[in-house]
């Protein structure tokens, strides 16, 4: 669905950001795309959807080329950046104006999705709501859509505490087997239960693109008590029980994916965890 | 519910009705105010009077601007560059919106204003300034002028295209100084030449005195210009990256 291939994509001469950057997406997948502030990953869905061009390289989505923008490809990607657009449109009119641009659109899915999020007056016009309504009639919007595939840039960012339980169960419904969905977020524990497959950039290259399930294979998250031997542990982490610990996963012990300790592991010891991925 | 548009081509007509919908929705109540100016202007002055074409320039000027509102920002860019349709279909909307909408709209406005200053005022005032509009001739609005307008537009097409922030301000500042330099060529080529001045006039009168020169000479540089700045706005639009 995705395949980006040995793109080159920098903003200055001087400094590159991505340089070589291979990365495959398949369909029935909700990506977790990870990363420091500035390792690109907003780039990295621009390029996507054809809004930034790579120097070199190619990337193809749904087999087009991404930087032409055809319109066949555009009508089944859909892009929700972090700071969106909001025509002068009442709810309502959203989808008489721009729902014909794609064929899958849902009238119903879009209501649906709309009172979940509990917005009920439709007669509002999307530029004089709150930021965080706004970004609740985009996200209708964007699962109404149906594309096949569908960017998010911190989609939850903004939200309140329980519009983000919302969310994931309106992200958990809306995936489907031939859709594609890359989040891209900071807030991991808002999407912890969501994400089926992490993908983690750093200094322009794709650390870790796995599965939960594979990680979980290969690594092993734990709670200790008392002290930790800095040999055998990849990454550890002080909290009030006593340690948070991730270590090499030799005897297939069975745990639970912690993200925000797993990508810290990833930022600590990035070497030595390309190196238990690729064994 | 909405149509689909299942065409797989790069130019649908489809999908160009969808885009100016998509602007006569979200535009229809700013044209409309623009268009009520218009008509007040039209309706308290002398529609052939020089004030009111500076007027009526304006007004294209303003309908026009609304065109640069689509990359303007970053949000609207990402948003509007996404929007399902080829670059070839966004580009055919913004030059029938600035070529031949906005001067409808503007002939439409002018009109009505004058038809009501004639119908009101009739009763009250002297006959010959009532009915500005039988007198009306629409000889300023020849084929060849508008042309010239066409390429004019075309210049701030482009410029929508060409330029993020403030760039209706940016394209008129530059068509301004470009303008402006262009009249002191004019003026030291002519200063440069004040010895052989006869051969200019001589030229000069030949031009005149040939209608069909007169006419076809700014007509043709007119569609030249116009399909340049088309092709020009073309690539940037499709080079485009936010």
């Amino acid at each position: 669905m995705i395949e980006i291939k040995s793109i080159e994509f920098a903003y200055s001469k001087k400094q590159k950001l991505f340089q070589d950057l291979n990365l495959s997406m398949q369909n029935g997948h909700i990506y977790g795309l990870l990363g420091k502030n500035g390792a690109g990953k907003t780039s990295l869905l621009k390029i996507l959807s054809g809004l930034r061009f790579p120097q070199k390289g190619s990337v193809e989505v749904l087999a087009y080329r991404a930087e032409f923008r055809k319109p066949e490809m555009l009508r089944e990607i859909y892009f929700l950046p972090e700071e969106i657009f909001t025509p002068m449109l009442k709810i309502r009119q959203l989808t008489n104006v721009y729902a014909s641009f794609y064929p899958n659109f849902s009238l119903e899915q879009y209501n649906a999705y709309l009172e979940e999020f509990d917005i009920t007056n439709r007669d509002l016009y999307i530029n004089k709501l709150s930021h965080g309504q706004k970004k609740k009639v985009q996200i209708a919007y964007a699962l109404a859509c149906n594309t096949k595939i569908l960017l998010m840039d911190e989609p939850t960012n903004g939200l309140d505490i329980p519009s983000k339980s919302i969310f994931r169960k309106v992200m958990a419904s809306a995936a489907t087997e031939d859709r594609l969905v890359l989040i891209s977020t900071h807030q991991v524990r808002d999407l912890h239960s969501l994400i089926d497959s992490i993908i983690i950039l750093d200094n322009g290259e794709i650390v870790v693109n796995e599965p939960d399930e594979r990680i979980t294979q290969k690594l092993c998250f734990q709670a200790v008590d008392g002290d930790v031997d800095e040999k055998e542990v990849l990454y550890f982490e002080e909290n009030l029980r006593g340690n948070l610990i991730v270590t090499e996963n030799k005897h297939q012990i069975e745990s639970h994916l912690d993200l925000e300790l797993f990508f810290n592991a990833v930022m600590a010891n990035k070497k030595r965890i390309k190196e238990i991925f690729n064994a | 519910m909405p149509k689909f548009i299942i065409m797989d081509t790069s130019l649908s007509l489809t999908r160009i009705k969808h885009l100016l919908n998509r602007y006569f929705i979200e535009n229809w109540k700013k044209d409309l105010y623009v268009g009520l100016v218009l008509l007040v202007i039209a309706f308290v002055s002398n529609p052939m009077a020089e004030f009111s074409s500076f007027v009526y320039m304006v007004m294209v000027l303003l309908y026009t601007s609304r065109i640069f509102s689509n990359l303007a920002y970053k949000e609207s860019a990402q948003h509007y560059l996404m929007i399902p349709a080829s670059t070839t279909e966004k580009l055919i909307t913004n030059i029938f919106l600035s070529h031949i909408y906005y001067v409808l709209l503007l002939l439409a406005f002018l009109v009505l204003g004058i038809l009501l200053r004639a119908l009101i005022l009739a009763p009250y005032c002297d006959e010959s300034l009532c009915y500005t509009f039988l007198k009306f001739k629409f000889n300023s609005f020849n084929f060849a002028s508008y042309l010239s307008f066409l390429s004019f537009q075309s210049i701030l097409a482009f410029g929508s295209v060409y330029f993020r922030k403030n760039a209706f301000i940016k394209t008129l500042l530059i068509l301004s100084a470009f303008f402006f330099f262009l009249t002191i060529l004019v003026i030291f080529i002519i200063r440069m030449n004040v010895g052989s001045m006869t051969l200019l006039v001589e030229e000069f009168d030949y031009y005149v005195r040939n209608p069909n020169l007169n006419y076809l000479i700014p007509s043709i540089i007119s569609i030249v210009f116009t399909c340049f700045f088309w092709i020009l706005s073309y690539f940037r639009l499709r080079e485009t990256e936010v």
